[in-house]
């Protein structure tokens, strides 16, 4: 029975050890950091939206997680709203969490995107603080107001401007036509009196 | 390489057939000859037949043996492209030549495509520029969308006609910074993955750095075909990074079975408009049947006895001559006899049978005019 017993804990203690052995992420937190661009179009002075979600994949808590954008310089974009280092005090295991940030751009160029910076730390008794990298969207190509404009806006100066162009080959066949109309009538109207 | 094979295949069949009938009809033709030679009275008529006999059979000797001996010859070829003719039939044969796990192949991994299928010394060499993992780079994945596929406890199903989209985290846990330069994946046979079925586009890092203790993040989406019918495939997406002495990893970030599931759209525009058509026939044979009910009602039945009646009394009053035309029995409430149309809008001398000249009918060119035709009648 003793050995039986000594088997079985050994068994045990083996199974819980693998268990531990086969979680890739060493017991503490992990975050996966997503950048992403919203817009379809970057217009030079409209509204870009910068989307980042940060996810963690890890099997403990991430403490004191610090997100810092520093990758629109000041020169080349405003920002409207949000922060570009923010600071969330504790991430749970399975939990995500998002940030927007909203700029505009103040000139047209072609902008290569890179990676954001996570700072973290992996566990409450951890000393130092993991760096991280968010994933980058990539070139990121600014146009012209006036670009977008021709496709995109209501063109209701042009629209106006085409209506007084085209109204007086309308207008003066109208006003022709009902001058007539009215002569014709009149003298219908005239007869008919004339006779009764 | 492959026609050339199959051309081989072909001209050695050929020959191992050749080589049998050549043999048989050299066994026939000897049995012949001697029937002959025996046939023969002269000395000088054998020696002829047996001059002509010797030289047949020795060509037919001569060729029998070619035959046989480029048979045999074949085979030795034909063994090397043995595996190209077993391709036709077995295709999961092909994993014993192909080495194991290797995107730097890039098949296309159809059957019958054995052209890429390599000898042996060449299958040396591209083990050795098999690109594995580092062991200094931990690899995590997350799905973006699906969101939470393949995650414990629920198996990966991923819907088709979509864009997958999975993050990657790389951690490096070495002394050196790791440049990131590619994605991509794949769809294998889930029973041997080193066969693949549908290669996904490459993306491209550029070289991102990765320093020493430091993690990164990388976006893959692919499109799973909407074609592709619901069934399992195993699904490899491979991170490919180099370290800073330039040798290049190729690192599986994801190699499992995921199934294929084909999404509920919620508005299907074809459901809804079979519907709209359904009820539209439904509605065509209702109104279809509820015509045929009416024209073919009692009322029609009632009408066709009323109009027996009428004829009846047309003729009563045709031969009654009363001043009077319209009896009140004849007046069936203004509508025909038959009840089918209105009488009451049409002028009364059309319908005044009486006044119909039923008698002396006769062409209208004829008539000079009424009233000389009233003349002439009154006259008759």
């Amino acid at each position: 029975a003793m050995s039986q017993l000594t088997a079985c804990a050994f068994l045990i203690g083996l199974v819980i050890f693998t268990c531990g052995a086969a979680a890739d992420s060493d017991g503490g937190a992990q975050l996966i950091g997503v950048k992403s661009i919203a817009n379809n179009l970057i217009v030079k002075g409209m509204d870009v939206t910068v989307q980042y979600d940060i996810y963690n994949v890890g099997d403990k808590a991430a403490m004191n997680v610090q997100l810092e954008e520093d990758g629109f310089p000041i020169d080349y974009f405003a920002v409207r709203s949000g922060f570009q280092h923010v600071r969330w005090t504790r991430l749970p295991p399975g939990a995500n969490v998002s940030h927007t940030l909203i700029l505009t751009p103040l000139q047209t160029f072609v902008f290569n995107a890179s990676h954001a910076v996570m700072r973290y730390k992996v566990s409450d008794e951890a000393t130092g603080s993991t760096v991280g990298y968010t994933t980058s969207p990539g070139e990121i190509a600014v146009i012209e107001t006036a670009d977008y404009d021709r496709q995109f806006s209501a063109h209701a100066m042009d629209w106006l401007t085409f209506g007084m162009m085209t109204t007086p080959s309308i207008i003066i066949p109208f006003l022709l036509w009902y001058a007539s109309v009215r002569k014709y009538s009149n003298l219908a109207s005239h007869s008919s009196r004339k006779n009764n | 390489r492959r026609t050339h094979s199959r051309f081989l295949q072909i001209t050695v069949q050929f020959q191992h057939k050749l080589a049998r009938v050549l043999f048989f009809s050299f066994i026939t033709s000897v049995s012949h000859f001697c029937r002959l030679f025996c046939d023969q009275e002269s000395q000088a008529s054998r020696m002829r037949v047996f001059a002509v006999s010797v030289l047949l059979l020795a060509l037919l000797a001569f060729h029998a043996v070619l035959a046989q001996e480029s048979a045999a010859g074949g085979a030795s070829p034909e063994d090397q492209l043995e595996e190209e003719g077993n391709v036709e039939s077995e295709g999961a044969e092909r994993a014993e030549k192909v080495p194991t796990g290797s995107a730097a192949d890039s098949g296309a991994g159809e059957p019958g495509m054995a052209s890429d299928t390599p000898s042996a010394e060449q299958q040396d060499e591209m083990t050795k520029l098999q690109l594995g993992p580092s062991d200094k780079v931990q690899l995590s994945h997350l799905f973006l969308y699906p969101a939470g596929a393949g995650q414990v406890g629920r198996s990966l199903d991923l819907p088709t006609g979509k864009t997958i989209r999975v993050a990657m985290h790389m951690r490096n846990k070495g002394d050196s910074t790791f440049h990131v330069d590619l994605a991509t994946a794949a769809f294998r046979y889930p029973m041997d993955m080193s066969y693949v079925i549908q290669n996904f586009s490459t993306v491209r890092y550029h070289g991102q750095d990765v320093e020493p203790g430091r993690e990164a993040s990388f976006v893959y989406q692919f499109n799973t075909d909407p074609q592709l019918a619901a069934r399992s495939f195993g699904l490899t997406v491979q991170l490919g990074y180099r370290d800073a002495e330039g040798k290049n990893y190729l690192h599986s970030a994801i190699n499992q079975t995921v199934s294929l599931f084909e999404p509920d759209e919620g508005f299907d525009g074809e459901t809804f408009f079979m519907y709209i058509f359904l009820i539209v026939l439904a509605a065509l044979a209702c109104a279809g049947i509820w015509y045929l009910l009416k024209t073919y009602t009692p009322a029609k039945k009632l009408a066709a006895k009323s109009r027996h009646a009428v004829k009846s009394s047309k003729a009563a009053a045709l031969s009654a001559d009363s001043a009077d035309g319209s009896a009140p029995n004849n007046n069936n409430g203004g509508l025909s006899p038959g009840g089918n149309y209105n009488l009451e809008w049409i002028p009364q001398q059309h319908l005044d049978i009486k006044n119909r000249r039923a008698k002396t009918a006769q062409s209208p060119r004829q008539r000079k005019s009424p009233t000389k035709q009233a003349s002439s009648d009154a006259s008759d």
